[in-house]
């Protein structure tokens, strides 16, 4: 016999952990933690709508039909993106719509930052709407599965500039 | 001691007549649910294919990831019954129910409903419909196997599992567990084996056109014309999704490609290049139980441990280079009318050589000639 099993030890209960005793008898129930980090952009769903969490574009937060889409102040709650429609493997994009100030090339205010639903996974295959200075990036998806985010962190943007006397197309990076 | 293993996450410790029993919950894989992390491990019976000879094969259910918010296509994940299957997605019944350490063939994915596994089946699958990915060991890199024991695996930086058995019994303050026993016995020795996961991404590469120009050739004098053109046979075939599929090594397969040097880069060569951008997602451990030094066991089975080396945490944004977005060097051409016109063809098509040189130059101060892309994470 050992110095610890001589001593009786007392088993008490802490965060996550319950302890029940029935006579001599202890069950513990310990919980296993959750993830405590809530990351930028979290989305939430009720299947056809989708919340999307607070997170910035460079230091922008993105707009909803003109409301941030925390909500902000509002007593009427964060705005919310209708999903309309799924591709042919039952997905569905919520992306950020960016649009770009002509002449510096970068994001001016919050209202040309918003976030919208696509069918198709951004601007490769949704061609900037015919417009060079709007680009798209998806920060969820909803699925079969459930839904999905994308993009955990808060964002950088910048358009990459085509050379003078080149075809190029301006390019948008997310990172 | 009992604090000590509470707070390593096991579920329930009760007091007994003749000791103490901790039950450690079947689900334990502690993997934080990042993308690209491990969701449920298996060891399905059936029949997989020549590769998986033990009668079965481990499959993992991976947490879906994204490359530019598209998910990879699994290569020959393992295939399942459809009709059977009232969930449409895999990763919702192993996420519910948790593969845990079943070895049955049919296994419930909704209370009601079983589904089940068709192993021959394979195909590529779509990440987000969590397909099962049938480990193939047999391409597995093998580790020796004299100084390898779980332990050391954990000092290459592999997070620890509980072991196997599912109950620890406490008698007086020592938990007599697996792997306690197994460190008893310096007889007994365990082997790995490793498999890495790598996504993929097709993209075209760059080879030299030589073209012969006809009429219009003799017309501006420039009978032979050298570019740079594109190389798009494996994007042909794969398209531009990523796709997962597995290696014996990454980090071999890495240092196997010959880079191109510069003057690879000015003569037009670009390397070996097989067209594909890769990235380690993860490394896949398979731990053998202690055995006899005499007739191992080679070959993962049920008897094994799988323990996994992420390299991959979050999703990840994806580009190329495209040498044609660089300039192209203006070519020098000569008319001067001599020999009727001859003369400026045959000069003319030595000078294209001049411009083709000048401009792998050109492409190579510009790093023009590297078509590989880059992943960055979001």
């Amino acid at each position: 016999m050992t110095q610890a099993s001589q001593q009786p030890q007392e088993i008490r209960g802490g965060p996550g952990i319950f302890v029940s005793r029935y006579g001599k008898q202890h069950v513990v129930s310990a919980r296993r933690q959750r993830f405590p980090f809530i990351p930028a952009f979290y989305p939430s769903w009720n299947g056809r709508a989708v919340w999307i969490g607070y997170g910035t574009v460079n230091g922008f937060e993105p707009t909803i039909n003109g409301r941030p889409i925390s909500g902000g102040d509002s007593p009427e709650g964060p705005p919310s993106v209708v999903i309309e429609e799924y591709d042919a493997e039952g997905r569905s994009w919520i992306a950020l719509r960016v649009e770009v100030d002509p002449k510096t090339y970068k994001l001016a205010s919050a209202d040309k930052l918003t976030v919208v639903n696509l069918v198709s996974a951004g601007e490769r295959s949704v061609g900037n709407e015919g417009n060079p200075l709007v680009g798209f990036y998806p920060i969820a998806v909803a699925s079969n599965t459930g839904i999905h985010q994308i993009v955990h962190f808060n964002l950088q943007h910048a358009v990459g500039i085509p050379p003078f006397g080149t075809d190029r197309k301006p390019q948008h990076f997310f990172w | 001691m009992i604090r000590q293993l509470l707070s390593d996450g096991l579920s329930i410790y009760q007091e007994g007549r003749v000791g103490s029993k901790v039950t450690v919950g079947k689900q334990r894989l502690r993997t934080p649910p990042h993308p690209w992390s491990v969701v449920s491990e298996n060891w399905f019976k059936g029949d997989f294919g020549p590769a998986f000879k033990n009668g079965g094969a481990w499959c993992l259910v991976l947490r879906p990831g994204f490359v530019n918010g598209i998910d990879p296509m699994v290569k020959s994940s393992v295939g399942v019954n459809q009709s059977a299957l009232s969930q449409k997605s895999v990763a919702i019944a192993s996420s519910r129910q948790g593969l845990g350490t079943s070895t049955k063939e049919v296994y419930v994915s909704d209370q009601t409903t079983p589904f089940l596994l068709e192993p021959s089946k394979r195909k590529n699958r779509p990440l987000l419909d969590g397909p099962l990915m049938a480990i193939n060991f047999s391409i597995g890199k093998d580790w020796p196997g004299d100084k390898l024991t779980p332990l050391k695996i954990q000092d290459l930086g592999v997070p620890a599992r509980p072991p196997k058995g599912d109950d620890m019994f406490l008698s007086g303050d020592s938990v007599v567990s697996v792997a306690s026993t197994e460190a008893a016995d310096p007889t007994k020795k365990c082997i790995a084996k490793s498999v890495d996961l790598v996504l993929g991404m097709a993209r075209p590469a760059l080879k030299q056109n030589i073209s012969f120009s006809g009429d219009a050739g003799i017309v501006t004098g420039r009978l032979i014309t050298y570019q740079m053109g594109f190389d798009t046979t494996v994007i042909d075939a794969l398209g531009w999704r990523p796709f997962i599929y597995q290696v014996t090594d990454y980090d071999a397969l890495i240092l196997k490609e010959k880079q191109p040097d510069m003057m690879d880069i000015i003569m037009g060569n670009p390397g070996e290049d097989d067209q594909l951008d890769k990235l380690h997602l993860l490394r896949v451990w398979a731990i053998s139980p202690p055995q006899d030094d005499k007739n191992p066991s080679t070959t993962p089975d049920d008897s094994w441990r799988l323990f996994y080396e992420h390299k991959c945490f979050w999703n990840l944004s994806y580009d190329i280079r495209l040498p044609k977005l660089y300039a192209q060097y203006p070519p020098i051409s000569y008319h001067s009318g001599l020999a009727f016109g001859l003369g400026d063809a045959i000069v003319n098509s030595y000078l294209a050589l001049q411009d083709d040189l000048m401009q792998r130059v050109f492409n190579g101060v510009t790093n023009g000639n590297n078509p590989k892309g880059r992943f960055w994470n979001v």
